[in-house]
């Protein structure tokens, strides 16, 4: 019994030395304690953070972030203009291309249509030249032809009165004379 | 044996005494008495409110055209994760740009109070149920009359009989919806007010250890270490669970629908 007293004492004594900085050892100690002065403490304090941080931090902090926010949309926003107006730039020059190629193609078409009527044309004209040298030619060749008929008809007769001549000469009858004519006309 | 039991009674005062609110602030450089109107934890988040208003306010500075630095950025980055992927997220990009002050100020108060009760000669006062009420009740005055502004008394009340319900259920379904309304403050109390007491009583203990047994307990030091690096992960988590629920919560009365 007297062990057991001592003994809570010792405990009291070395609590409240140690422990409690002067408070009673025998006081319960409850974390779960309701003070209503504390809850009080409590909104009061966060009352007057939340209203002076507003004033010092939230409002600068949420506008600076709003603004930068506005900044960057109003980037993406230009972007995305820039980007229609280049899609846009990029169909006109693409229209542009198609057109243009389509011009060209025309044109090479036509060109190749101009060359082939001027082949043509140089062709029928080089066929007319070429008929109407054949024909000056056949011209030519017959003129030579009646020359060179003209020159023999002259020749023949010359030769026929030559041989006429030489028939005469000769005297010969009917029929070696005969013979000999058709020798001569055959020789001619 | 009765040294040892002696020990851990004094330990277990020790630790409850250093997690417990008081009226006395006591550090190894002063020894101060509070007035009555005033607790330690009191104390505690008036510093708490303190540091915020001066460090918030000398930290931002906003350079018009300018890229932000520093401090600056991160409290930027911070804010803006808060109000797209809290409140946004949550309550709606109205709703949700609009009170994204008073989450920024949930998060931040309730991590600068975690973080203080890390630091020697400053105790927690999140770890205090009085001060997770407080918080929690902000909660459900904008759940209660926050919803009742944005709805009207009429869908308000409607927001607690789901669709599609018989009526029979719904007369069973309708007052357990409104007691979930305070279980929800409730959870939000105690999960703070547990996770931060937990915490420190975790520290306390492996520190008492050395108190019990001396030089053998000393890794119980370098575990205490540990734990107590652990804890800035957990003030950082809890701050973001009791703001991220919030949200969650007030943005379900608001948009019941959802």
């Amino acid at each position: 019994m007297a062990d057991s007293a001592q003994k809570t004492e010792l405990t009291q004594e070395t609590t409240q030395a140690h422990v409690g900085h002067g408070q009673d050892a025998h006081v319960e100690i409850n974390p779960m304690e309701i003070s209503g002065q504390m809850v009080i403490w409590t909104w009061v304090l966060f009352a007057i953070t939340l209203g002076a941080l507003y004033k010092v931090a939230w409002k600068p902090i949420l506008s600076a972030l709003d603004k930068r926010e506005e900044e960057i949309q109003k980037s993406i926003d230009n972007a995305e203009v820039l980007r229609q107006e280049m899609a846009e730039l990029e169909a006109v020059k693409a229209k542009q291309l198609a057109e243009s190629d389509e011009k060209s193609k025309k044109i090479l078409e036509k060109a190749r249509q101009g060359a082939h009527e001027q082949a043509h044309l140089i062709e029928e004209k080089a066929r007319d030249e070429a008929a109407i040298l054949t024909e000056n030619a056949h011209r030519e060749i017959e003129t030579s032809q009646a020359l060179a008929e003209d020159a023999l008809r002259i020749k023949s007769a010359a030769w026929a009165r030559k041989l006429a001549g030489k028939l005469i000469d000769e005297n010969l009858d009917d029929e070696k004379n005969r013979a000999l004519t058709d020798k001569l006309i055959a020789e001619l | 044996m009765h040294e040892t039991a002696d020990r851990a009674h004094y330990v277990n005062q020790w630790v409850m005494h250093h997690v417990t609110d008081s009226g006395e602030w006591h550090t190894p450089l002063w020894s101060l008495h509070l007035p009555d109107w005033v607790s330690n934890n009191g104390v505690m988040l008036i510093i708490t409110s303190f540091f915020m208003i001066i460090g918030f306010g000398s930290f931002f500075r906003y350079q018009k055209g300018k890229a932000p630095r520093g401090w600056t950025n991160a409290l930027e980055a911070l804010a803006k994760f808060v109000r797209d992927d809290i409140c946004i997220q949550y309550l709606g990009k109205k709703d949700g740009r609009k009170m994204a002050p008073l989450f920024l100020t949930f998060f931040f108060f309730i991590l600068t109070a975690n973080l203080m009760g890390l630091c020697p000669l400053f105790s927690t006062s999140t770890g205090n149920i009085n001060v997770t009420f407080g918080l929690a009740s902000i909660t459900f005055f904008f759940m209660v009359f926050g919803a009742l502004y944005v709805n009207g008394p009429v869908k308000f009340f409607k927001s607690f009989a789901p669709s599609g319900v018989p009526w029979p259920i719904l007369i069973l379904i309708m007052p357990l919806e409104m007691i979930g309304l305070v279980i929800k403050c409730a959870a939000l109390t105690i999960r703070l007010f547990a996770n931060m007491l937990a915490g420190h009583i975790v520290v306390f203990s492996l520190v008492g250890l050395l108190v019990s047994f001396g030089y053998a307990a000393l890794p119980a030091l370098a575990m205490a270490l540990a734990i107590n690096l652990m804890e800035v992960f957990i003030a950082f988590l809890q701050a973001y669970v009791f703001t991220l629920l919030s949200a969650m919560f007030i943005g379900q009365m608001y948009h019941p629908a959802h």
